[in-house]
């Protein structure tokens, strides 16, 4: 009966409790404001792409093909990201959200789903992070 | 005897076997997010003193970029600094959330909770002193083009 609760094993107690409530408060904050700063990003690159891309083209640049590839690149890149860091964060709101909404109705089912979800948000963010490190490596080689 | 996770009724919330998994799993992928974060800034410094980066060329439509890589070094290293931080907050629950599990201490998983949420604080205060600067910046330069 490994499942089963004695007074041997950890406890959700009041301050564990207070702790993991105000952790997944301010996690569920610093998702949705991260959230909110790409979609404006995004919103920025949809309705100022001219205006972005003179900054990396020349004027005659800009008059030809080369401006309106950049456009579309920018936008599709800043789908792909969005998008990636969309499902970074609906881990890591869903699983604030579970873990309080868990703590608060005791229900342990909640609770563990909470963690997984939160699991799947580090575990993310670590893959992101090593292939971020790979390819800025990769970068420094070939300087 | 029924799962324990249908008498939650009659029992208190706690770290069961699927929790403490868990628990663990965040603690091995936090410490795998602060390990990759170190050597990305220990990266990031032996550019800077090898002195890798490159000057923005001087052409039209680069002299608002240049504006701002003005001080790169300086905004690299303050990066880092506030990078450590909020890493050393997260090396800390993983390490404590670990050991707490596995030695059954709850006053060192209490602060291990204690430290992922100064982890989410100070990411998020940072997030929004980055968003006024930003504000305020874009505020400052709509004013000057008019």
């Amino acid at each position: 009966m490994e499942e089963s609760q004695s007074f041997l094993e950890l406890q959700l107690d009041k301050e564990a409790s207070e702790n993991l409530s105000e952790a997944a408060r301010w996690g569920k904050l610093l998702g949705g404001m991260v959230l909110g700063a790409v979609g404006l990003l995004l919103l920025l690159i949809i309705l100022m792409g001219r205006q972005l891309t003179s900054l990396f083209l020349t004027s005659s640049e800009m008059e030809g093909s080369e401006g309106d590839v950049l456009i579309i690149g920018l936008i599709g890149g800043g789908v792909f990201v969005g998008a990636i860091v969309g499902i970074l964060m609906s881990f890591l709101i869903k699983g604030a959200n579970r873990i309080r909404q868990g703590i608060l109705r005791k229900d342990q089912i909640l609770f563990n789903n909470g963690l997984a979800n939160l699991k799947n948000y580090f575990a993310m963010y670590g893959i992101l992070g090593i292939l971020g490190l790979l390819l800025s490596m990769l970068g420094l080689l070939n300087q | 005897m029924q799962d324990d996770n249908q008498g939650h009724l009659f029992t208190e919330l706690g770290f069961d076997f699927t929790a403490r998994q868990h628990i663990l799993s965040i603690a091995s992928w936090a410490m795998i997010v602060v390990v990759v974060a170190v050597i990305g800034y220990i990266l990031n410094l032996i550019q800077i003193l090898t002195g890798g980066k490159e000057a923005v060329p001087q052409s039209e439509g680069f002299g608002m970029v240049d504006a701002f890589a003005g001080n790169s070094t300086t905004s690299s290293v303050i990066s880092i600094i506030i990078g450590l931080l909020i890493n050393f907050f997260l090396y800390r629950f993983a390490s404590m959330a670990r050991s707490g599990i596995n030695e059954l201490n709850q006053d060192q998983l209490n602060k291990s909770f204690n430290n992922l949420k100064f982890y989410f604080v100070t990411m998020s205060v940072i997030l929004m002193v980055v968003f006024v600067g930003i504000i305020l910046f874009a505020a400052a330069f709509a004013m000057k083009a008019i």
